[in-house]
């Protein structure tokens, strides 16, 4: 498999690259399987590779209703940080946030990660202070951070807006050095060919209408390309996690929620890092292809549709013109969306369900993206050993029973807030 | 974008309005309650593709509440009815039902 | 080169403009790209890639090529289409996208190493070594991106609107105006929009006649009634760019140069229905080295004649698989320029359009394939066709090309309508609609001008009856176009799609030498063998193909590529071509200014500043203001020569010796009255409020349904049924829908009336051991009211002065531990209490204080900040207030309380920190661990959540959550500060939260 690299570019460029083999096989599914990932995103895909790579179990199938990365790896602002607070969740993150460093090289393919650091604008005492509570954290907890006073974030970003004349005039910022982004659809045909070349059948338009159970325990599958039978299920479905677990009986605490995004027209580079702001809901960075990519907050309706409407675009526009108004003559585009699960708390659904052999990962919330190595990472060994992995383990299903929710925001239970 | 009848101020868009929470959040007395039926009421969505009842505030308006049957992948709304004690008028000051 | 007559442009005047700071000529009417024909230029940018060199390909917005900054340099817009730039005095472009010039781009080698920067090449390379790939990607950022951004923001300005309508015709093209002329005569008030200066769509284009006058003059008439008519509006340079839930459709009109204030509005409009007479935009073909400048679409070649009098050449080829580009020939020919001859890809054209050919000697070549030859223009093409066994070479500066037409349905599929594959004619059509809209003319799939005319009519009888409405032509009589020909029908021969892809081998034999580039995608230089490559490497899907070769992701959003690529992967797969599907079609239709998606609520006016009624008080009184949310409040009064921590000592010192004043209007205020509000409060706090008796206040506290605390604030109880709640500032709007949810949807039963009154109630609270004497000054006949109101209690109480009574309520409370009264007044009367108050303060030494007194000053007493000593994890017991929770009464959150995680060791709970050396300074934001050098996971015992400096103690005073605080008081632990500089960690004795007099004495004075 590791075949790409310069000299491969050169060589097949002299044989008129007609030599090139597939990235991955699309498979027929087999009749069984040790394990069936349903769902070809990011997250199934890191976790058949991992599960492969990590634990010799090949035996496996990554079904998806269309093309893989079709739904949330493909939509998102491509934004990769680690700067999360609480300690349930700053130890996945930041084991995320590791392993992206080295994965184009432990997959052969260039995920252009770019590690050009994550800023996050601070515009009152009361924000330097809660950043200054993240930082020591992250510091304490051995993970790069820095607070920058507002004469070096101006410095830093000379294209920023911070003046007085603005709504918010920036007092300082935040910023997580090793953040950065990261080529989403690579990442997908990253992990494919690496999970492929190690025996994992990845099958596309293949999509699962049935969960076949006996006596509490999962059997198989039934799609539309027939019936699958294997010892361990996962749903892996980010965005209609709770459509297809209700196909086992289960209902979730996931609200799914419209996330929009969008690019501008490509431009020479103009912005280094990734800037988000305490007081504006909005976040910008710019792709090596020279877009400038913005995103912001939910529409705040609930929708499976992809399809966002127009006042969420206003609110980014203007939050993006108001960090820099230069990009006032840039036009927009494309814009798109993605379908958050937003859980009651905030944070992810993973492991084991009530259903013996069927696992959950899902309801990532705005998190997704970022956690794709070490989510598929600590989820493979979760569904290798049949017990949560110590890094997923803070997000059982049943916590919102028990009380242990893992609350990074602060919100209650209403997911439009979060 | 969304248009959303207000039962009280007409057809007005949906930048007016916020979604609160889905109408399965309702299903309470007050005061009978086991706790495990709480937890669940207050956590559970069935988050299923169709037709919901949602609950909206016209926020930037009258401030009036509705029940809205909303299909969420199509975003066809298919009905708004008045919530709370305040009655529909109509201009002449007759109630409508 | 110009022709002398003919053209809709206005010779009589002249416009002067410059491109690279060449000085040009055009007129009135031009666009910039006509203008740039009439005057030979040829070459007008580099591709993105390969740095290919670039003409003018089309005359529209499906523009690939012409991208040219606009404007004065600083602040020129980048990425501008020249075919949609209306020429005005004094414009200035620039080409993009080369370095040095665009004659000379050294870039230019990236084309003789395409090879190896074949599609997706970057995710094969530059992945070790790691240390390199900072390197690599800047100078892949540096290569990539097409413009520059402006260095700062220009000038424009943009406005927004909403509008609403009975029709929204888009496009004023043939089917749009007859639509629009039909509907006219109705009430229904229509609004047209189209995405050119003028209308008439391809009308303007081409040489036609309708009822007896040609094309534009019909137009020009139809147009007038229309203008004429109350009941329509028109809209040009107006692109509908975007449709939205409920037909909402967003247009973006452009306003011609030197208008008034705006450059750009936005129309949001709601239409009850929408017509798309969007029209269809001509595809390409794909042959050797398709991407020279002068090869153009030809029907852009007879665009550039009949509507701007300007030629595009001198010697031209057409190469066509249907009927509609032997107009080309005619006009052209008819106008002088030497048409070398027709390539057709079909056996068989028609006899008539045959006919004309020959009547002007123009030469036919059937069933033939062409490849193009040039450098940095096209000088020749060689073609082999099935008339001859030799190849032949022709010389020519233009090739005019045309593979079909691709309708228009970016908008009707953007509204969810289904979208239809129609063999017959290679291209996708609309499919049943799922908006109320109604699709009319070429977006159909229709190309004749009266099929174009009948189906306008068509969608107007539609609509009308939709409204309940009949409607008849103005005089009775459907348009009519006369002297039809043939040619002006568009017949199309399906054995020859546009993607007939050359077997290079045969033609090399056939010796038109067909080695070079066959591009697919002109804006993003993806070319034929980037799609061969991509589906070997199994990206076989049509997003695959998209996101891997970058396929129709340019500006231009594929509108003359995604076709063509998608026939291309079909034929790969051997799969009919709606079997493989087609891309999603997303706003914006084009690319839409940042400036007028935010319109004036940007930068300044992104939200609203929010200030107190006594903000010009504060200003007066030398305040430093800092945001508190959406409002601005004063940290502190400065006085002459101090600093800000010498003011905040200073108040400090005269609230706990002497008096202070401070505005607390900003929190939230709530009037609850009825039968029933007592018991309304009862569910919404966890402490009993239908035991407060009329005349006291309690603290209130208030969980969400996960049992987390969601707010504080004051109960109080003016009368049996009357309530006045205050909530923090910060939660103000949420507890107002949290409350108005439980009142309208959760218990309506309940009688029980809410009004929110955070604005109309104003709030100043006099707190320091003098300040019931100096409120005695203005008690006036209420003094004695003044004197028995007990701690936390209410008294309604006049205040007077000379004569002037102002009416207030009184609320024995204080949130910085000494006696306090916060008096509310109406808003009105506000700054008169707060004159009132200071007139009388010199005796006392009345001194303002601010927000950051008034933190000290609660932090000294122990009392919480929701949002920081509570935040959203907190429930009661954490911090210290379990004993509130009502044992006899259901609230909100009680049930979630209930839940083992609730009282499990380990939770975070509220206490008081002390620095065990006085002087070392405690910060907000400061973790705590339990040893100086635990480090790593799990090393976290908590944060400082409130601190600052006490001058009456002083040293710092902190409150903290710490895992089982309250366990380990009187312990040592560790703050740690490294993000702020301090490297060394500060020692700290965990302490009861209340740090001054904790029994409370000075409060019950």
């Amino acid at each position: 498999m590791r075949n790409y690299s310069s000299y491969a570019l050169i060589k097949n460029a002299l044989t008129g690259n007609t030599r090139w083999t597939p990235a991955w096989r699309n498979a027929r599914p087999r009749k069984n399987y040790e394990v069936i990932i349903i769902g070809g995103g990011g997250h199934g895909l890191a976790t058949a590779y991992y599960l492969a790579k990590n634990h010799g179990i090949t035996d496996v199938a990554v079904l998806d209703k269309g093309w893989i990365g079709g739904g949330n790896t493909g939509r998102n602002t491509t934004i990769i940080r680690s700067d999360y607070l609480l300690e349930e969740n700053a130890g996945l993150y930041d084991f995320s946030l590791g392993l992206w460093a080295g994965l184009s090289r432990e997959l052969n393919f260039n995920l252009m990660f770019s590690e050009r650091g994550a800023v996050t604008l601070a515009h009152s005492e009361a924000h330097l202070n809660q950043l200054a509570r993240l930082a020591n954290a992250m510091l304490l907890r051995g993970v790069n951070a820095e607070l920058l006073t507002r004469e070096e974030v101006l410095k830093e970003i000379p294209v920023l807006d911070g003046g007085a004349g603005t709504r918010w005039p920036v007092e300082g910022a935040f910023r997580q050095p090793e953040a950065g982004t990261a080529r989403h659809d690579a990442v997908v045909w990253g992990y494919a060919r690496a999970a492929d070349s190690l025996g994992v059948d990845i099958v596309e338009q293949c999509e699962v209408v049935g969960m076949n159970m006996e006596k509490g325990r999962i059997k198989g599958v039934q799609t539309s390309q027939g019936v699958i039978a294997a010892d361990k299920v996962a749903i892996v479905v980010a965005g209609h996690t709770s459509t297809v677990a209700a196909l086992a009986g289960l209902t979730l605490p996931v609200e799914s929620h419209l996330l929009q995004a969008m690019v501008s027209e490509p431009i020479k580079p103009v912005l280094d890092t990734v800037v988000m702001s305490m007081a504006y809901d909005g976040y910008v960075s710019q792709t090596n292809k020279g877009e400038i990519v913005m995103g912001a907050e939910l529409d705040g309706y609930p929708s499976y549709s992809q399809r966002g409407n127009l006042p969420r675009i206003e609110d980014c526009v203007r939050y993006t013109l108001t960090m820099f108004p230069s990009f006032s003559g840039l036009r927009l585009m494309r814009s798109w969306a993605g379908i958050n699960d937003m859980t009651m708390d905030g944070s992810p659904l993973i492991g084991p369900t009530p259903v013996d052999g069927l696992y959950i990962n899902g309801g990532w919330c705005y998190g997704g993206f970022k956690t794709i190595p070490g989510s598929g990472w600590a989820f493979a060994d979760t569904l290798a050993h049949d017990r949560a992995h110590r890094l997923v383990e803070p997000y059982r299903l049943d916590r919102f029973n028990t009380g242990h929710t893992i609350n990074e925001n602060g919100h209650g239970p209403l997911p439009q807030h979060h | 974008m969304q248009e959303i009848r207000c039962p009280w101020c007409g057809p007005r868009v949906q930048t007016e309005f916020e979604y609160y929470c889905d109408d399965s959040l309702l299903t309470e007395v007050w005061g009978s309650e086991a706790v495990q039926q709480n937890l669940d009421r207050v956590f559970l969505r069935s988050n299923h593709l169709g037709y919901h009842q949602e609950i909206w505030q016209h926020t930037h308006g009258c401030r009036g509440w509705l029940r809205v049957l909303r299909h969420n992948l199509t975003h066809e709304i298919k009905e708004s009815q008045p919530l709370g004690s305040n009655p529909v008028v109509d201009k002449d000051g007759r109630m409508q039902s | 080169m110009r022709m002398s007559q003919g053209g809709l442009i206005d010779r009589g005047r002249i416009l002067n403009f410059s491109f690279n700071g060449r000085s040009l000529q055009g007129h009135p009417g031009d666009s910039l790209a006509s203008a740039l024909i009439a005057n030979g230029i040829r070459l007008v940018g580099r591709s993105f890639k390969y740095h290919r060199p670039r003409g003018i390909f089309s005359a529209g917005s499906e523009e690939p090529n012409a991208m040219l900054r606009i404007g004065p340099e600083a602040t020129a817009e980048p990425n501008t289409r020249a075919t949609q730039t209306p020429l005005y005095e004094g414009l200035q472009a620039r080409s993009q996208n080369h370095w040095p010039s665009l004659e000379v781009d050294l870039l230019s080698i990236n084309n003789l190493l395409s090879p190896v920067f074949s599609t997706g090449f970057y995710n094969k390379t530059f992945i070790s070594p790691r240390k390199l790939w900072p390197v690599y990607e800047k100078m892949l950022r540096h290569i990539a991106g097409h413009g520059r951004a402006p260095g700062q923001r220009g000038p424009e300005q943009f406005e927004q609107c909403f509008s609403h309508c009975d029709v929204l015709i888009i496009g004023a093209g043939p089917a749009g105006l007859a639509a629009a002329r039909r509907l006219a005569s109705t009430d229904l008030r229509v609004v047209v929009v189209d995405e050119c200066e003028r209308p008439g769509g391809w009308l303007l284009k081409e040489n036609t006649s309708i009822d007896g006058s040609n094309g534009t003059d019909w137009c020009d008439r139809i147009t007038r009634q229309l203008s004429a008519a109350e009941n329509v509006t028109l809209l040009y340079l107006t692109t509908a760019f975007g449709f939205y839930d409920h037909n909402l459709v967003a247009l973006a009109e452009r306003l011609p140069s030197g208008a008034a204030t705006f450059s750009q509005r936005l129309h949001r409009v709601r239409a009850k229905q929408v017509v798309f007479a969007t029209g269809s935009i001509e595809r390409p073909l794909v042959f050797a080295n398709n991407d020279l400048p002068g090869i153009m679409l030809a029907g852009a070649a007879r665009a550039y004649l009949n509507q701007f009098a300007a030629k595009v050449g001198q010697r031209m080829v057409i190469y066509t698989n249907n009927d509609s580009a032997y107009r080309s020939a005619v006009d052209l020919s008819d106008a002088g320029v030497d048409v070398a001859a027709v390539a057709d890809l079909r056996e068989a054209p028609h006899a008539s359009a045959i006919a004309r050919l020959s009547e002007r000697g123009i030469s036919l070549y059937k069933g033939a394939r062409i490849a193009a030859h040039g450098r940095r223009h096209l000088r020749s093409v060689r073609l082999c066709h099935s008339g001859s066994e030799q190849a032949l070479q022709l010389d020519c500066d233009t090739l005019a090309v045309s593979g079909g037409w691709t309708p228009t349905l970016h908008l009707h599929s953007q509204s969810g309508g289904a979208v239809r594959f129609e063999p017959q004619l290679d291209t996708f059509v609309p499919g049943t609609p799922k908006q109320a809209t109604v699709a009319a003319g070429a977006v159909n799939g229709l190309h004749g001008l009266q099929e174009c005319l009948d189906d306008g009519e068509r969608a107007a009888v539609t609509i009308a009856k939709r409204f309940g409405l009949v409607t008849g032509a103005p005089n009775g009589r459907s348009i009519d176009p006369s002297n039809e020909s043939v040619e002006n029908q568009l017949l199309f021969d399906t054995d020859c799609p546009a993607v007939k892809v050359v077997n290079q081998h045969k033609a090399r034999r056939r010796g038109i030498g067909a080695s070079g580039k066959y591009f697919v995608d002109f804006q993003n230089d993806v070319t034929i063998s980037d799609v061969r490559q991509a589906y070997r490497e199994s990206y076989v899907s049509v997003e695959h193909l998209k996101r891997y070769t970058t396929l129709g992701m340019g500006t231009d959003q594929g509108k003359t590529s995604n076709l063509n690529g998608l026939d291309l992967l079909a034929g790969l797969r051997e799969e009919p071509v709606p079997k493989v599907g087609i891309t999603t079609f997303r706003p914006p239709y084009t690319p839409v200014t940042l400036g007028l998606l935010a319109g004036q609520s940007q930068g300044a006016h992104l939200s609203p500043t929010r200030k107190t009624v006594l903000h010009a008080k504060h200003e007066q009184a030398g305040a430093v203001f800092d945001f508190n949310g959406l409002w601005l409040r004063p940290r502190c009064y400065l006085r002459h020569g101090e600093t800000e921590e010498t003011a905040i000592g200073r108040e400090i010192r005269a609230v706990r010796e002497g008096v202070g004043m401070t505005d607390v209007s900003t929190l939230g205020k709530f009037e609850i009255q009825g039968a029933d509000c007592a018991e309304f409060l009862n569910r919404v706090y966890i402490g009993n409020m239908d035991t407060l008796v009329s005349g006291r206040c309690r603290y209130g506290l208030m969980l969400s349904d996960d049992g987390m605390v969601l707010d504080d604030g004051t109960v109080t109880r003016l009368d049996q049924q009357h309530y006045f709640i205050t909530t923090s500032t910060g939660h103000a709007e949420h507890v107002l829908q949290h409350l108005e949810f439980l009142l309208d949807v959760l218990w309506p039963e309940l009688d029980v009336n809410l009004v929110a009154v955070t604005e109309q109630w104003a709030g100043v609270a006099v707190a320091g051991p003098a300040s019931r004497k100096l409120l005695r000054q203005l008690a006036g006949s209420d003094t004695e009211v003044l004197e028995s109101v007990p701690y936390m209690g209410y008294a309604s109480i006049e205040l007077e002065e000379s004569g002037q009574c102002i009416k207030a309520r009184l609320l024995r409370i204080s949130y910085s531990g000494e006696m306090a009264y916060e008096i509310y007044v109406p808003a009105h009367s506000a700054t008169h209490v707060w004159e009132l108050i200071l007139n009388h303060g010199p005796g006392f030494d009345l001194q303002p204080y601010g927000m950051d007194a008034m933190d000290v000053l609660r932090i000294e007493k122990g009392f919480i900040v929701v949002g920081a000593d509570a935040d959203g994890r907190t429930t009661p017991m954490d911090i210290g207030m379990g004993a509130m929770l009502s044992k006899t009464k259901h609230f909100i959150g009680r049930h979630a309380l209930t839940r083992p995680a609730m009282h499990e060791s380990g939770r975070f709970q509220l206490v008081g920190l002390q620095a065990v050396n006085y002087q070392d300074g405690l910060f907000e934001g400061a973790q705590l661990t339990r040893l100086a050098g635990d480090r790593g996971y799990g090393a976290s015992i908590g944060h400082i959540s409130s601190a600052g400096f006490s001058p009456l103690l002083q040293r710092h005073v902190a409150l903290a959550l710490v895992r089982d605080g309250r366990k380990h008081l009187g312990q040592t632990i560790y703050s740690q500060d490294p993000a702020r500089a301090c490297p060394t960690p500060v020692g700290v004795t965990i302490v009861e939260p209340c740090a001054y007099d904790p029994e409370g004495a000075r409060l019950r004075r």
